[in-house]
């Protein structure tokens, strides 16, 4: 049986190092779980507890990240099914808008909205505006 | 070991990539000075942390790998911190959360810095410092806002500054 899935929309600060943000606010999400990174151009998991991840993992425009290594295999033997539903959520992030070069957008997919993942939500975006206002934006000074 | 030695050329190199190459302009003749008093307190890092460590971080490789995350580590709110807390900041580069935070300042007396990190094998580290120029590493600390509570997280570039 497939699962629908669903996708959100956020804006990021442009020549910031997004990923980071993301895995951060991913291992809070799934805190106490062993969660594991995979590359949208590679199909080799790393956990979050290898320090690859984090100085060329998350250079990765396009990303999944697991909240085990169970998950992930799970999603790679059977794809979306019930039982691993919002284990996997996948992140692609844009080049910087023709519009406003000082910021991209952050695609996030995942299966079902349910309020843990409106919580997720909450805090990604919260934390991208944290690194946001590290960024000048004169016209709302 | 690292693939390239840090010393004045690839420092102003460093500085040039990451968008921190205002300094060189802001110390205009003192620059190859400044360049080697800089280059030592990088090497005085690198040989702090490959003691407590035993692995030596790589600096220059960082400029090309990541660029953002290398720009974080050299704006000048990190350079002028202290060594202790260039080596807690290179922890939360590779993925350390913070635990625990305490900052207490009052004028005429010695700051008090202290900061206690989670490295993602979940263990504990605890970073401290009495040099009150640390305090300027605070604003690139990212907070995550969850709920009505805070959780302060990783360590990112302040564009503001150049």
């Amino acid at each position: 049986m497939m699962i629908g899935g669903d996708d959100e929309l956020l804006l990021a600060p442009a020549n910031e190092c997004i990923a980071d943000v993301i895995l951060r606010v991913c291992r809070l999400h799934w805190r106490g779980n062993p969660c594991v990174f995979e590359d949208a151009d590679s199909d080799h998991t790393y956990p979050l507890s290898d320090p690859w991840v984090w100085k060329v993992g998350t250079t990765s425009r396009e990303f999944f990240v697991y909240r085990s290594q169970a998950d992930a295999d799970l999603w790679e033997r059977d794809g979306a099914v019930p039982i691993n539903v919002n284990t996997m959520f996948h992140f692609m992030i844009g080049d910087p808008m023709p519009a406003d070069p000082r910021f991209v957008e952050v695609g996030f997919a995942f299966d079902k909205r349910t309020a843990e993942i409106r919580r997720f939500i909450e805090a990604l975006r919260s934390c991208l505006l944290s690194v946001m206002t590290q960024t000048p934006m004169p016209e709302a000074a | 070991m690292t693939a390239r030695t840090l010393d004045r050329a690839t420092v102003r190199a460093a500085l040039e990539k990451t968008g921190s190459g205002w300094l060189l302009s802001y110390w205009g003749q003192d620059a190859d000075k400044q360049l080697d008093k800089l280059v030592a307190q990088l090497k005085d890092f690198a040989q702090e942390y490959r003691r407590r460590f035993k692995e030596t971080p790589d600096l220059l490789e960082l400029v090309d790998v990541n660029p953002a995350k290398a720009a974080a580590f050299f704006q000048l709110d990190t350079l002028m911190a202290s060594r202790t807390m260039k080596v807690m900041i290179w922890r939360l580069l590779l993925g350390s959360e913070i635990a625990e935070l305490e900052f207490r300042y009052k004028a005429d007396e010695p700051a008090s810095f202290r900061i206690r990190l989670v490295t993602p094998y979940g263990e504990e580290e605890t970073y401290q410092s009495n040099d009150a120029s640390d305090f300027r590493i605070l604003r690139h600390i990212g907070i995550t806002g969850i709920g009505g509570q805070s959780t302060l997280q990783g360590y990112y570039a302040f564009k503001g500054s150049n």
